[in-house]
């Protein structure tokens, strides 16, 4: 069942050039899609608007059921669809780890006896128990992203976007974040959909979408799309490492049986071959 | 950063700590009362006292609530010169050109400076001792009846719990841009008036246009975490206050009808 549905979705800032042109997405319930392209290509701004930070213009978008066009529905939608950023010192409001994350919460007037076992379930679903009556802006870059996402998951949204979280962090970070989202995706119960520029995090999707110009160029599996290394630099993409590889042996007349999209299928393949 | 910004809060056990936010606010505000009646050695004496006696209470780490004295000393030094020089009261004991050194003026300087390095104490041990959505939620409750005359009190209350929780994260990005123009040439630490007031525009600009952005950015993220205003939030049932509360309110009215009656009986 389709959690996400849109179609023909166009979007100016005000400027006359579209944002978005024509643009269509599609996700399915538990799904994770990620969605690849160039800074300015319009990714954010599409992800936008599945929880109405941005008003429908044109086109058609439903987000779990919710007709994203009627402004009724607006807080449902950031209700169901919740998001985290890529600067997480942007997103907190207070500087106790326990109060930002009871932020959302309490903007939902959640009872109040409510809360904390919502924070610290929250918290412990992304492995930073203990950390309630810390200072934000004390902690790693990952450690941040981490509360962030601790404060969307406290809402038990249906869908999470994740909008290039892990852009600002080190390959710590970049792990620890992840992981969270890797786990999410195993328990099948959320659908996620991630913004990002490494197209190695794309591997992990179930489905990728490729966006340039405002538009959707591709849409496919990783393996479809990442290992077309041509359709990636049209889109102003590099291949994953694998992958280039795979094409550099090739030229080099050392081809391998297929192309690797992943450093554990790459090795696969040279055992294979020698 | 080197130094812990001002207006940190640290979680911690203390008597302070535990106290409800709301007696926190008002006995901080009487105490201030207090402070601004101040006129002489033994009002400053109690005044120190009291604000000592309060940062033993909190056990908070001294040195971070002292260390915005220690970062403004220059500030103290020129309240002080300022109104030491300047002060039209009182017999001249020296004068040239448009100085006039007066005694007068020195007691001035000194209850100036004595009066803002007390009000720096008492609301570093405040903001160390409470969290700051504990500040804004007792700002909402007291600032209440303000919504009657239509001023959206717990918007203004909100305002200050994120300009609070936001102090660190610009300190660290003034700390940043500083460098950056150091590494570029900047003389911040030049001993030239001229050439460090030539290089403050540099680094202004950039700090005010970052902070536009992270205002933009993080009233998206507010957005999106569903806030839709102050009045459709979790209100936390207030509790009533304990008697501990009730007793420190009593405390700080009685160091501030002390410090009204000092200031009517004793002279400087």
């Amino acid at each position: 069942m389709a959690v996400i549905k849109g179609r023909d979705i166009s979007f100016s800032y005000g400027s006359g050039k579209k944002t978005l042109d024509h643009a269509s997405i599609r996700a399915e319930a538990g799904e994770l899609i990620a969605l690849l392209g160039c800074n300015g290509c319009g990714k954010s701004t599409l992800v936008r608007h599945l929880n109405a930070l941005l008003p429908l213009q044109k086109g058609e978008l439903r987000v779990a059921g919710l007709d994203a066009r009627a402004q009724a529905n607006c807080w449902r939608l950031r209700r169901q669809c919740g998001m985290v950023f890529q600067n997480p010192d942007n997103q907190f409001v207070s500087s106790v780890v326990e109060e930002d994350i009871a932020f959302g919460l309490e903007n939902y007037e959640t009872p109040e006896e409510e809360i904390p076992t919502r924070v610290r379930a929250a918290l412990a679903a992304v492995g930073m128990s203990g950390f309630e009556k810390r200072a934000p802006h004390l902690l790693s870059g990952g450690q941040k992203q981490r509360v962030a996402l601790a404060g969307v998951l406290a809402l038990n949204p249906d869908i999470i976007v994740f909008d290039e979280v892990t852009a600002m962090l080190d390959p710590q970070g970049r792990r620890e974040v992840l992981g969270i989202i890797d786990r999410l995706r195993a328990g099948g119960k959320k659908t996620l959909v991630m913004i990002t520029h490494y197209v190695e995090e794309a591997v992990m999707a179930d489905r990728v979408y490729l966006m340039a110009g405002g538009n959707v160029t591709a849409q496919g599996s990783p393996r479809d799309i990442l290992t077309d290394a041509a359709l990636l630099a049209q889109n102003g993409l590099l291949a994953p490492l694998p992958v280039r590889m795979y094409e550099d042996l090739k030229a080099a007349g050392v081809p391998l049986e297929r192309c690797p999209l992943t450093n554990e299928e790459l090795v696969e393949e040279l055992c294979r071959f020698a | 950063m080197s130094a812990l910004p001002a207006g940190q809060f640290f979680p911690g056990q203390s008597v302070l700590h535990a106290l409800d936010a709301r007696a926190k606010l008002l006995g901080f505000f009487l105490l201030l009362a207090g402070v601004v009646c101040a006129a002489s050695l033994p009002a400053y004496a109690v005044a120190f006292a009291a604000a000592g006696a309060l940062l033993a209470l909190s056990r908070l780490p001294a040195r971070a609530v002292l260390a915005p004295l220690k970062r403004l000393w220059l500030f103290f030094v020129l309240i002080f010169a300022m109104n030491a020089l300047f002060y039209e009261r009182g017999d001249a004991l020296w004068s040239w050109w448009i100085f006039r050194l007066s005694k007068a003026g020195m007691a001035q300087g000194a209850n100036v400076a004595a009066r803002v390095a007390l009000m720096m104490v008492l609301s570093g041990v405040l903001t160390g001792t409470t969290a700051p959505m504990e500040i804004t939620g007792a700002l909402n409750a007291l600032f209440k009846p303000l919504a009657l005359l239509g001023i959206p009190a717990q918007e203004i209350a909100m305002i200050l719990g994120i300009a609070i929780q936001f102090i660190p994260t610009l300190l660290e990005e003034t700390d940043t841009i500083r460098k950056a123009q150091i590494a570029r040439g900047a003389r911040f630490e030049s001993r030239s008036l001229w050439r460090r007031a030539a290089s403050l525009p540099p680094l202004v600009v950039p700090i005010f246009l970052s902070a536009f952005r992270r205002a933009d950015d993080l009233a998206t993220a507010m957005e999106a975490r569903g806030y839709r205003g102050a009045a459709n939030r979790t209100h936390r049932r207030a509790r009533p206050l304990r008697r501990a509360d009730w007793f420190a309110l009593a405390l700080c009215t009685g160091v501030c009808a002390l410090h009204v009656v000092l200031r009517v009986c004793v002279a400087f």
